[in-house]
Protein backbone atom coordinates (compact mmCIF):
# COMPACT_ATOMS: atom_id res chain seq x y z
CA UNK A 1 0.00 0.00 0.00
CA UNK A 2 2.88 2.78 0.75
CA UNK A 3 6.46 2.04 -0.43
CA UNK A 4 8.88 4.58 0.24
CA UNK A 5 11.96 4.62 -2.09
CA UNK A 6 15.55 5.92 -0.85
CA UNK A 7 13.54 8.63 1.10
CA UNK A 8 16.09 11.60 1.96
CA UNK A 9 15.27 14.30 4.34
CA UNK A 10 17.91 17.15 5.09
CA UNK A 11 16.78 20.18 7.50
CA UNK A 12 18.76 23.64 6.59
CA UNK A 13 19.00 23.61 10.17
CA UNK A 14 19.49 20.04 11.63
CA UNK A 15 21.63 18.76 8.66
CA UNK A 16 19.88 15.13 7.33
CA UNK A 17 17.22 13.67 9.35
CA UNK A 18 16.55 10.44 6.97
CA UNK A 19 18.61 9.16 4.32
CA UNK A 20 18.00 5.79 1.90
CA UNK A 21 14.92 5.13 3.91
CA UNK A 22 13.10 2.31 2.30
CA UNK A 23 10.19 0.62 3.23
CA UNK A 24 6.84 -1.12 2.01
CA UNK A 25 3.79 -1.37 4.18
CA UNK A 26 1.35 -4.31 2.92
CA UNK A 27 -2.25 -3.53 2.53
CA UNK A 28 -4.01 -4.71 6.02
CA UNK A 29 -0.54 -4.76 7.70
CA UNK A 30 0.42 -3.40 10.94
CA UNK A 31 4.22 -2.44 11.84
CA UNK A 32 5.84 -0.11 14.82
CA UNK A 33 8.19 2.51 13.87
CA UNK A 34 10.59 2.43 17.19
CA UNK A 35 14.48 3.95 17.92
CA UNK A 36 15.40 6.74 20.26
CA UNK A 37 14.05 10.49 20.56
CA UNK A 38 15.22 12.41 17.65
CA UNK A 39 16.23 9.17 15.01
CA UNK A 40 13.75 10.51 12.27
CA UNK A 41 10.04 8.53 13.40
CA UNK A 42 8.30 11.77 13.81
CA UNK A 43 9.79 12.94 10.26
CA UNK A 44 9.14 9.75 8.36
CA UNK A 45 5.78 9.95 9.81
CA UNK A 46 5.17 13.59 8.28
CA UNK A 47 6.71 12.78 4.85
CA UNK A 48 4.44 9.58 4.54
CA UNK A 49 0.85 12.25 5.51
CA UNK A 50 2.63 14.67 3.17
CA UNK A 51 2.87 17.11 5.83
CA UNK A 52 6.91 17.18 5.03
CA UNK A 53 8.31 16.62 1.47
CA UNK A 54 11.04 14.46 0.91
CA UNK A 55 14.59 16.23 -0.27
CA UNK A 56 15.46 13.17 -2.20
CA UNK A 57 13.50 9.95 -2.99
CA UNK A 58 10.03 8.74 -3.52
CA UNK A 59 6.93 7.72 -2.04
CA UNK A 60 4.03 5.74 -3.59
CA UNK A 61 0.52 5.19 -2.47
CA UNK A 62 -0.86 2.08 -4.18
CA UNK A 63 1.89 1.84 -7.18
CA UNK A 64 1.12 5.43 -7.43
CA UNK A 65 4.03 8.18 -7.19
CA UNK A 66 2.45 10.77 -4.57
CA UNK A 67 5.75 12.51 -4.16
CA UNK A 68 5.01 15.83 -5.56
CA UNK A 69 1.18 16.27 -5.78
CA UNK A 70 -0.29 19.28 -5.46
CA UNK A 71 -2.56 21.18 -2.51
CA UNK A 72 -5.94 19.62 -4.07
CA UNK A 73 -4.69 16.40 -3.71
CA UNK A 74 -2.92 15.94 -1.07
CA UNK A 75 -6.28 16.84 0.46
CA UNK A 76 -7.54 13.98 -1.31
CA UNK A 77 -5.21 11.92 -0.52
CA UNK A 78 -5.64 12.83 3.79
CA UNK A 79 -9.16 11.38 3.71
CA UNK A 80 -8.18 7.80 3.36
CA UNK A 81 -5.67 8.20 6.58
CA UNK A 82 -6.50 8.69 10.33
CA UNK A 83 -3.55 10.64 12.11
CA UNK A 84 -2.55 10.32 15.86
CA UNK A 85 -0.28 12.22 17.57
CA UNK A 86 0.83 12.14 20.66
CA UNK A 87 -0.55 15.49 21.97
CA UNK A 88 -3.65 14.89 20.78
CA UNK A 89 -4.74 17.78 18.90
CA UNK A 90 -8.40 18.51 19.57
CA UNK A 91 -10.28 21.20 19.01
CA UNK A 92 -10.95 22.83 22.68
CA UNK A 93 -13.67 24.91 21.81
CA UNK A 94 -15.99 21.88 20.80
CA UNK A 95 -16.86 19.07 22.21
CA UNK A 96 -16.09 15.15 21.99
CA UNK A 97 -18.83 14.63 19.38
CA UNK A 98 -18.01 17.55 17.38
CA UNK A 99 -14.04 16.53 17.36
CA UNK A 100 -15.25 13.36 16.33
CA UNK A 101 -17.32 14.24 13.71
CA UNK A 102 -15.20 16.68 12.04
CA UNK A 103 -13.55 14.17 9.45
CA UNK A 104 -16.72 13.35 8.57
CA UNK A 105 -18.01 16.43 8.28
CA UNK A 106 -14.91 17.33 5.58
CA UNK A 107 -15.05 13.95 4.10
CA UNK A 108 -18.90 15.03 3.23
CA UNK A 109 -20.59 12.34 4.80
CA UNK A 110 -24.02 12.13 4.89
CA UNK A 111 -24.96 14.64 8.09
CA UNK A 112 -27.74 11.44 8.82
CA UNK A 113 -25.14 9.08 9.21
CA UNK A 114 -22.77 11.30 11.54
CA UNK A 115 -24.42 10.33 15.06
CA UNK A 116 -24.31 6.84 14.11
CA UNK A 117 -20.63 6.99 13.21
CA UNK A 118 -19.82 8.91 15.70
CA UNK A 119 -20.88 6.81 18.36
CA UNK A 120 -19.96 3.44 16.65
CA UNK A 121 -16.50 5.11 16.90
CA UNK A 122 -16.87 6.60 20.62
CA UNK A 123 -18.44 2.77 21.79
CA UNK A 124 -15.00 1.35 20.04
CA UNK A 125 -12.85 3.48 22.41
CA UNK A 126 -14.91 3.21 25.36
CA UNK A 127 -15.78 6.69 25.61
CA UNK A 128 -19.80 6.24 24.98
CA UNK A 129 -21.23 8.71 27.61
CA UNK A 130 -18.66 11.34 26.91
CA UNK A 131 -19.93 13.23 23.48
CA UNK A 132 -20.90 16.11 25.41
CA UNK A 133 -17.81 16.72 27.25
CA UNK A 134 -15.40 18.98 26.63
CA UNK A 135 -11.99 17.80 25.76
CA UNK A 136 -10.39 19.90 28.70
CA UNK A 137 -12.46 18.58 31.25
CA UNK A 138 -11.01 14.72 30.29
CA UNK A 139 -8.00 12.82 31.43
CA UNK A 140 -4.44 12.40 28.68
CA UNK A 141 -5.82 8.72 27.99
CA UNK A 142 -9.36 9.82 27.46
CA UNK A 143 -8.26 12.53 25.19
CA UNK A 144 -6.18 10.31 23.31
CA UNK A 145 -8.98 8.04 22.89
CA UNK A 146 -10.63 10.88 21.65
CA UNK A 147 -8.19 11.45 18.83
CA UNK A 148 -8.25 7.90 17.91
CA UNK A 149 -11.74 7.78 17.53
CA UNK A 150 -11.80 10.88 15.09
CA UNK A 151 -8.79 9.53 13.30
CA UNK A 152 -10.83 6.14 12.48
CA UNK A 153 -14.21 7.77 12.50
CA UNK A 154 -13.94 8.02 8.74
CA UNK A 155 -12.98 4.53 8.16
CA UNK A 156 -9.24 5.45 6.74
CA UNK A 157 -7.51 2.98 5.04
CA UNK A 158 -4.50 3.61 6.35
CA UNK A 159 -3.59 4.77 10.40
CA UNK A 160 -0.92 6.45 11.45
CA UNK A 161 0.57 7.09 14.86
CA UNK A 162 2.92 9.43 16.35
CA UNK A 163 3.76 7.99 19.55
CA UNK A 164 0.25 7.55 21.03
CA UNK A 165 0.95 6.58 24.79
CA UNK A 166 3.80 9.15 25.05
CA UNK A 167 2.42 10.48 27.77
CA UNK A 168 0.25 7.39 29.37
CA UNK A 169 0.88 5.13 32.37
CA UNK A 170 2.31 1.71 31.66
CA UNK A 171 -1.18 -0.09 31.92
CA UNK A 172 -3.49 2.61 29.85
CA UNK A 173 -0.60 2.53 26.89
CA UNK A 174 -1.28 -1.28 26.25
CA UNK A 175 -5.02 -0.19 26.44
CA UNK A 176 -4.33 2.04 23.43
CA UNK A 177 -1.76 -0.26 21.39
CA UNK A 178 -4.56 -2.61 21.83
CA UNK A 179 -6.79 -0.40 20.25
CA UNK A 180 -4.69 -0.13 17.02
CA UNK A 181 -4.38 -4.15 16.82
CA UNK A 182 -8.03 -4.12 17.03
CA UNK A 183 -8.56 -1.74 14.58
CA UNK A 184 -6.17 -3.87 12.12
CA UNK A 185 -7.53 -6.69 12.25
CA UNK A 186 -10.65 -5.44 10.61
CA UNK A 187 -8.27 -4.51 8.21
CA UNK A 188 -6.70 -1.18 8.98
CA UNK A 189 -3.22 -0.73 7.34
CA UNK A 190 -1.30 0.91 10.61
CA UNK A 191 1.72 2.52 11.01
CA UNK A 192 2.59 3.13 14.91
CA UNK A 193 5.64 5.19 16.22
CA UNK A 194 6.84 4.58 19.80
CA UNK A 195 9.93 4.62 21.70
CA UNK A 196 8.52 2.17 24.32
CA UNK A 197 10.24 -1.06 23.05
CA UNK A 198 9.01 -3.50 25.79
CA UNK A 199 5.38 -2.51 25.10
CA UNK A 200 5.57 -2.81 21.04
CA UNK A 201 7.23 -6.58 21.44
CA UNK A 202 4.47 -7.54 23.57
CA UNK A 203 2.07 -7.56 20.03
CA UNK A 204 4.22 -9.99 17.82
CA UNK A 205 3.96 -7.58 15.27
CA UNK A 206 7.07 -6.14 12.25
CA UNK A 207 9.18 -3.78 13.91
CA UNK A 208 11.36 -1.37 12.25
CA UNK A 209 14.01 0.31 14.05
CA UNK A 210 15.27 3.96 12.76
CA UNK A 211 18.50 4.63 14.33
CA UNK A 212 20.32 8.20 12.70
CA UNK A 213 17.77 8.34 10.19
CA UNK A 214 18.61 4.95 8.80
CA UNK A 215 16.01 1.73 8.62
CA UNK A 216 18.33 -1.21 11.03
CA UNK B 1 -26.04 3.81 -11.75
CA UNK B 2 -27.28 7.17 -13.41
CA UNK B 3 -30.03 7.87 -10.74
CA UNK B 4 -27.55 7.05 -7.79
CA UNK B 5 -24.95 9.72 -9.41
CA UNK B 6 -27.79 11.77 -9.07
CA UNK B 7 -28.18 10.74 -6.13
CA UNK B 8 -24.70 11.56 -4.84
CA UNK B 9 -24.79 14.63 -6.43
CA UNK B 10 -27.77 15.74 -5.03
CA UNK B 11 -26.16 14.86 -1.49
CA UNK B 12 -23.14 16.52 -2.30
CA UNK B 13 -24.65 20.00 -2.98
CA UNK B 14 -27.06 20.04 0.01
CA UNK B 15 -23.37 18.93 2.07
CA UNK B 16 -22.10 22.09 1.01
CA UNK B 17 -24.87 24.03 1.26
CA UNK B 18 -25.17 22.52 4.56
CA UNK B 19 -21.04 23.97 5.01
CA UNK B 20 -22.42 27.09 4.10
CA UNK B 21 -25.35 27.63 7.10
CA UNK B 22 -23.25 26.13 9.30
CA UNK B 23 -20.00 28.64 8.61
CA UNK B 24 -22.59 31.15 8.71
CA UNK B 25 -23.92 30.42 12.09
CA UNK B 26 -20.30 30.05 13.31
CA UNK B 27 -18.77 32.90 12.03
CA UNK B 28 -21.74 34.65 13.90
CA UNK B 29 -21.26 32.92 16.72
CA UNK B 30 -17.55 34.29 17.07
CA UNK B 31 -18.71 37.86 16.44
CA UNK B 32 -20.65 37.50 19.60
CA UNK B 33 -18.68 35.64 21.41
CA UNK B 34 -16.28 38.91 20.86
CA UNK B 35 -18.77 41.33 20.85
CA UNK B 36 -16.18 44.40 21.55
CA UNK B 37 -13.64 43.99 19.19
CA UNK B 38 -16.16 42.97 16.30
CA UNK B 39 -17.96 46.62 17.47
CA UNK B 40 -14.79 48.08 17.25
CA UNK B 41 -13.87 46.61 13.98
CA UNK B 42 -17.98 47.84 12.40
CA UNK B 43 -17.63 51.26 14.51
CA UNK B 44 -14.11 52.24 12.14
CA UNK B 45 -15.53 50.50 8.85
CA UNK B 46 -18.73 52.44 9.45
CA UNK B 47 -17.11 55.80 10.35
CA UNK B 48 -14.63 55.43 7.09
CA UNK B 49 -18.12 54.77 4.91
CA UNK B 50 -20.07 57.38 6.11
CA UNK B 51 -17.64 60.15 5.52
CA UNK B 52 -17.34 59.61 1.45
CA UNK B 53 -21.49 59.15 1.93
CA UNK B 54 -22.21 62.44 3.01
CA UNK B 55 -19.91 64.55 0.70
CA UNK B 56 -21.94 62.04 -1.99
CA UNK B 57 -24.99 63.68 -0.46
CA UNK B 58 -23.93 67.02 -0.68
CA UNK B 59 -22.82 66.86 -4.32
CA UNK B 60 -25.95 65.45 -5.52
CA UNK B 61 -27.72 68.52 -3.12
CA UNK B 62 -25.99 70.85 -4.87
CA UNK B 63 -25.82 69.92 -7.81
CA UNK B 64 -29.51 69.00 -7.86
CA UNK B 65 -29.88 72.88 -6.78
CA UNK B 66 -27.70 73.89 -10.16
CA UNK B 67 -29.99 72.04 -12.32
CA UNK B 68 -32.51 73.67 -11.00
CA UNK B 69 -30.88 76.89 -12.42
CA UNK B 70 -29.88 75.13 -14.94
CA UNK B 71 -33.61 75.41 -16.31
CA UNK B 72 -33.50 79.36 -15.90
CA UNK B 73 -30.53 80.42 -17.32
CA UNK B 74 -31.90 83.30 -19.70
CA UNK B 75 -29.87 85.70 -21.63
CA UNK B 76 -30.83 89.23 -21.75
CA UNK B 77 -30.24 91.17 -24.84
CA UNK B 78 -30.40 94.52 -24.19
CA UNK B 79 -31.25 96.59 -27.56
CA UNK B 80 -30.16 99.58 -29.31
CA UNK B 81 -32.30 102.85 -28.47
CA UNK B 82 -33.13 103.36 -32.16
CA UNK B 83 -34.35 99.56 -32.27
CA UNK B 84 -38.46 100.04 -32.22
CA UNK B 85 -41.07 97.86 -31.20
CA UNK B 86 -42.11 96.57 -34.56
CA UNK B 87 -37.70 95.57 -35.29
CA UNK B 88 -37.33 93.81 -31.91
CA UNK B 89 -40.56 91.72 -32.67
CA UNK B 90 -39.42 90.68 -35.69
CA UNK B 91 -35.79 90.55 -34.22
CA UNK B 92 -36.91 87.84 -31.80
CA UNK B 93 -38.30 85.80 -34.73
CA UNK B 94 -35.65 85.36 -36.39
CA UNK B 95 -32.87 84.25 -33.07
CA UNK B 96 -35.68 81.85 -32.56
CA UNK B 97 -34.32 80.20 -35.91
CA UNK B 98 -30.80 79.57 -34.17
CA UNK B 99 -30.89 75.91 -33.57
CA UNK B 100 -30.06 76.61 -29.83
CA UNK B 101 -32.55 78.45 -28.78
CA UNK B 102 -35.95 77.21 -27.43
CA UNK B 103 -37.83 80.23 -26.85
CA UNK B 104 -38.03 84.29 -27.24
CA UNK B 105 -39.85 87.29 -25.74
CA UNK B 106 -39.93 90.56 -26.31
CA UNK B 107 -40.87 92.85 -23.32
CA UNK B 108 -41.45 96.37 -24.36
CA UNK B 109 -39.71 99.20 -22.52
CA UNK B 110 -42.45 100.70 -21.07
CA UNK B 111 -43.72 97.53 -19.62
CA UNK B 112 -39.96 97.00 -18.34
CA UNK B 113 -39.89 100.65 -16.62
CA UNK B 114 -43.05 99.59 -14.67
CA UNK B 115 -41.99 96.08 -14.11
CA UNK B 116 -38.89 97.85 -12.50
CA UNK B 117 -40.97 100.61 -10.96
CA UNK B 118 -42.69 97.84 -8.64
CA UNK B 119 -39.92 95.86 -7.95
CA UNK B 120 -38.20 98.79 -6.42
CA UNK B 121 -41.09 100.59 -5.40
CA UNK B 122 -39.58 103.84 -6.75
CA UNK B 123 -42.59 105.23 -8.22
CA UNK B 124 -41.79 108.43 -7.36
CA UNK B 125 -38.28 108.76 -8.29
CA UNK B 126 -38.94 107.48 -11.99
CA UNK B 127 -41.58 109.61 -11.80
CA UNK B 128 -39.36 112.90 -12.52
CA UNK B 129 -37.36 110.68 -15.36
CA UNK B 130 -37.79 112.96 -18.10
CA UNK B 131 -38.54 110.28 -20.80
CA UNK B 132 -37.87 106.02 -20.43
CA UNK B 133 -34.38 105.39 -20.39
CA UNK B 134 -34.87 101.81 -21.21
CA UNK B 135 -34.48 100.13 -24.36
CA UNK B 136 -36.72 97.48 -25.40
CA UNK B 137 -35.50 93.74 -24.73
CA UNK B 138 -35.59 90.24 -25.09
CA UNK B 139 -35.44 87.68 -23.47
CA UNK B 140 -33.57 84.47 -25.04
CA UNK B 141 -33.95 80.96 -23.38
CA UNK B 142 -31.30 78.55 -24.56
CA UNK B 143 -32.55 74.49 -25.13
CA UNK B 144 -31.86 72.93 -21.98
CA UNK B 145 -30.03 70.24 -23.97
CA UNK B 146 -27.52 73.34 -24.16
CA UNK B 147 -25.64 73.30 -20.79
CA UNK B 148 -21.64 72.81 -21.07
CA UNK B 149 -19.77 76.44 -20.91
CA UNK B 150 -18.93 76.32 -24.42
CA UNK B 151 -21.84 76.00 -26.63
CA UNK B 152 -22.88 78.97 -23.83
CA UNK B 153 -20.24 80.98 -24.67
CA UNK B 154 -20.69 80.35 -28.38
CA UNK B 155 -24.22 81.08 -28.04
CA UNK B 156 -23.30 84.51 -26.23
CA UNK B 157 -20.84 85.39 -29.00
CA UNK B 158 -23.39 84.70 -31.83
CA UNK B 159 -25.45 86.81 -30.38
CA UNK B 160 -23.25 89.81 -29.45
CA UNK B 161 -22.53 89.77 -33.37
CA UNK B 162 -26.12 90.60 -33.79
CA UNK B 163 -25.99 94.76 -34.93
CA UNK B 164 -29.60 95.86 -33.13
CA UNK B 165 -28.13 94.46 -29.82
CA UNK B 166 -26.29 96.33 -27.49
CA UNK B 167 -25.17 94.21 -24.68
CA UNK B 168 -26.03 90.98 -23.66
CA UNK B 169 -26.44 90.18 -20.05
CA UNK B 170 -25.50 86.50 -19.33
CA UNK B 171 -23.71 85.58 -15.85
CA UNK B 172 -21.57 82.89 -17.26
CA UNK B 173 -18.98 83.81 -15.39
CA UNK B 174 -20.96 82.58 -12.13
CA UNK B 175 -21.95 79.81 -13.81
CA UNK B 176 -18.94 78.86 -14.79
CA UNK B 177 -17.63 79.69 -10.99
CA UNK B 178 -19.93 76.86 -9.68
CA UNK B 179 -19.62 74.09 -12.52
CA UNK B 180 -15.62 74.46 -12.09
CA UNK B 181 -16.34 74.15 -7.79
CA UNK B 182 -18.58 71.35 -8.81
CA UNK B 183 -16.02 69.58 -10.46
CA UNK B 184 -13.81 69.86 -7.76
CA UNK B 185 -16.18 68.41 -5.30
CA UNK B 186 -16.67 65.20 -7.55
CA UNK B 187 -13.02 64.99 -7.84
CA UNK B 188 -12.53 64.74 -4.31
CA UNK B 189 -15.87 62.78 -3.66
CA UNK B 190 -13.74 59.98 -6.10
CA UNK B 191 -10.60 60.21 -4.34
CA UNK B 192 -12.17 60.00 -0.92
CA UNK B 193 -14.19 57.29 -1.73
CA UNK B 194 -11.55 55.06 -3.66
CA UNK B 195 -9.13 56.00 -0.17
CA UNK B 196 -11.72 55.14 2.18
CA UNK B 197 -13.36 52.24 0.38
CA UNK B 198 -9.47 50.85 0.55
CA UNK B 199 -8.77 51.45 4.06
CA UNK B 200 -12.17 49.50 5.00
CA UNK B 201 -10.69 46.65 3.05
CA UNK B 202 -7.81 46.52 4.91
CA UNK B 203 -9.20 47.21 7.94
CA UNK B 204 -11.29 43.76 7.16
CA UNK B 205 -8.47 42.09 5.82
CA UNK B 206 -6.43 42.41 8.51
CA UNK B 207 -9.19 41.47 11.46
CA UNK B 208 -9.25 38.39 8.87
CA UNK B 209 -5.95 37.99 9.16
CA UNK B 210 -5.31 38.23 13.24
CA UNK B 211 -8.46 35.41 13.04
CA UNK B 212 -6.73 33.20 10.80
CA UNK B 213 -3.77 33.77 12.96
CA UNK B 214 -5.71 32.64 16.56
CA UNK B 215 -6.82 29.72 14.90
CA UNK B 216 -3.90 28.71 13.56
CA UNK B 217 -4.28 24.90 15.40
CA UNK B 218 -7.91 24.62 14.34
CA UNK B 219 -6.98 25.02 10.82
CA UNK B 220 -3.96 22.84 11.15
CA UNK B 221 -6.08 20.41 12.50
CA UNK B 222 -8.50 20.44 10.01
CA UNK B 223 -6.03 20.67 7.38
CA UNK B 224 -4.65 17.32 8.55
CA UNK B 225 -8.19 15.91 8.39
CA UNK B 226 -8.17 16.24 4.83
CA UNK B 227 -9.71 19.31 4.27
CA UNK B 228 -9.37 21.46 0.76
CA UNK B 229 -8.68 25.34 1.05
CA UNK B 230 -12.24 26.09 0.62
CA UNK B 231 -13.30 24.47 3.55
CA UNK B 232 -10.79 26.22 5.64
CA UNK B 233 -11.73 29.48 4.13
CA UNK B 234 -15.28 29.63 3.83
CA UNK B 235 -16.12 30.25 8.06
CA UNK B 236 -13.23 33.44 7.11
CA UNK B 237 -15.38 34.75 4.14
CA UNK B 238 -18.32 34.59 6.24
CA UNK B 239 -16.74 37.07 8.76
CA UNK B 240 -15.59 39.89 6.34
CA UNK B 241 -19.41 39.02 4.70
CA UNK B 242 -20.61 40.04 8.39
CA UNK B 243 -17.69 43.05 8.94
CA UNK B 244 -18.76 44.39 5.62
CA UNK B 245 -22.58 44.30 5.97
CA UNK B 246 -22.84 45.50 9.99
CA UNK B 247 -20.43 48.04 9.05
CA UNK B 248 -22.21 49.59 6.22
CA UNK B 249 -25.58 49.52 7.68
CA UNK B 250 -24.49 51.25 10.78
CA UNK B 251 -23.09 53.35 8.18
CA UNK B 252 -26.32 54.11 6.65
CA UNK B 253 -27.83 54.81 10.20
CA UNK B 254 -24.93 57.26 10.66
CA UNK B 255 -25.56 59.38 7.75
CA UNK B 256 -29.04 59.25 7.83
CA UNK B 257 -29.11 60.45 11.30
CA UNK B 258 -26.68 63.56 10.37
CA UNK B 259 -28.98 64.13 7.54
CA UNK B 260 -31.45 64.63 9.28
CA UNK B 261 -29.98 66.61 11.98
CA UNK B 262 -28.43 69.49 9.10
CA UNK B 263 -31.73 69.06 7.23
CA UNK B 264 -33.44 71.37 9.85
CA UNK B 265 -30.84 74.17 9.63
CA UNK B 266 -29.88 73.87 6.23
CA UNK B 267 -33.18 74.82 5.02
CA UNK B 268 -33.60 77.27 7.09
CA UNK B 269 -30.65 78.81 5.78
CA UNK B 270 -31.72 78.53 2.57
CA UNK B 271 -35.02 80.53 3.24
CA UNK B 272 -32.61 83.31 4.10
CA UNK B 273 -31.31 83.53 0.45
CA UNK B 274 -34.67 82.60 -1.10
CA UNK B 275 -34.05 79.14 -2.04
CA UNK B 276 -35.79 75.82 -1.95
CA UNK B 277 -32.29 73.88 -1.21
CA UNK B 278 -32.57 70.50 0.84
CA UNK B 279 -30.18 67.83 1.46
CA UNK B 280 -31.69 65.02 -0.05
CA UNK B 281 -31.67 61.65 1.49
CA UNK B 282 -29.84 58.34 -0.11
CA UNK B 283 -33.05 56.83 -1.80
CA UNK B 284 -32.85 52.50 -1.20
CA UNK B 285 -31.80 51.49 -4.36
CA UNK B 286 -28.47 53.71 -3.63
CA UNK B 287 -28.67 52.35 -0.01
CA UNK B 288 -28.87 48.80 -0.91
CA UNK B 289 -26.35 49.15 -3.65
CA UNK B 290 -23.74 50.37 -0.50
CA UNK B 291 -24.83 47.13 1.35
CA UNK B 292 -24.21 44.89 -0.73
CA UNK B 293 -21.04 46.02 -2.57
CA UNK B 294 -19.58 47.12 1.06
CA UNK B 295 -20.38 42.95 1.87
CA UNK B 296 -18.76 41.85 -1.36
CA UNK B 297 -15.65 44.18 -0.66
CA UNK B 298 -15.67 42.44 2.83
CA UNK B 299 -16.06 39.01 1.89
CA UNK B 300 -13.29 39.62 -1.19
CA UNK B 301 -10.72 41.31 1.25
CA UNK B 302 -11.60 38.08 3.47
CA UNK B 303 -10.81 36.17 0.71
CA UNK B 304 -7.69 37.68 -0.48
CA UNK B 305 -6.31 37.96 3.69
CA UNK B 306 -7.30 34.00 3.99
CA UNK B 307 -5.47 33.04 0.70
CA UNK B 308 -2.47 34.46 1.04
CA UNK B 309 -2.45 33.10 5.03
CA UNK B 310 -3.37 29.24 3.91
CA UNK B 311 -0.19 28.83 1.83
CA UNK B 312 2.00 28.22 4.54
CA UNK B 313 -0.31 25.10 5.57
CA UNK B 314 0.06 21.81 3.64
Amino acid sequence: MIRLQNICKRYPESGEVLSQVNLQLDDGEMCFLTGPSGSGKSTLLKIIALIEQPTRGKLYFEQKNVTAINKARISNFRKQMGLVFQDHRLLNDRNVFENIALPLRINGFNPKDIPRRVRAALDKVGLLNKEKAKPISLSGGEQQRVGIARAIVHRPRLLLADEPTGNLDPALSEDIMQLFVDFNQVGVTALIASHNVNLIQRFNKRILTLDNGQLA
Amino acid sequence: MKRRKNKQANAIAILWFEHHIDSFKTSFKRNITNPLSFAFTVFMIAIALSIPMSIYIIFSSVQQLTQHWDNDKQITLFLNDKVSLTQAQSLAKNIINNPFILNTQVINKKQALEDFKQQMGMNALSADLPDNPLPHLIIVEPKTAVSDIQSLQTLEAELKNIKQVQLVQFDLLWFQRLQSILDVINRIQWIVSIVLLSAIALIIANVIRWEVSARHSEIEIIKLAGAADAYVRRPFLYSGLWLGLAGSLLSLLIVLLCTWLTQLTTTQLAALFGSDFKLSYLTITQSLLIVVSISFLGILASWIAVSHKLKRYT
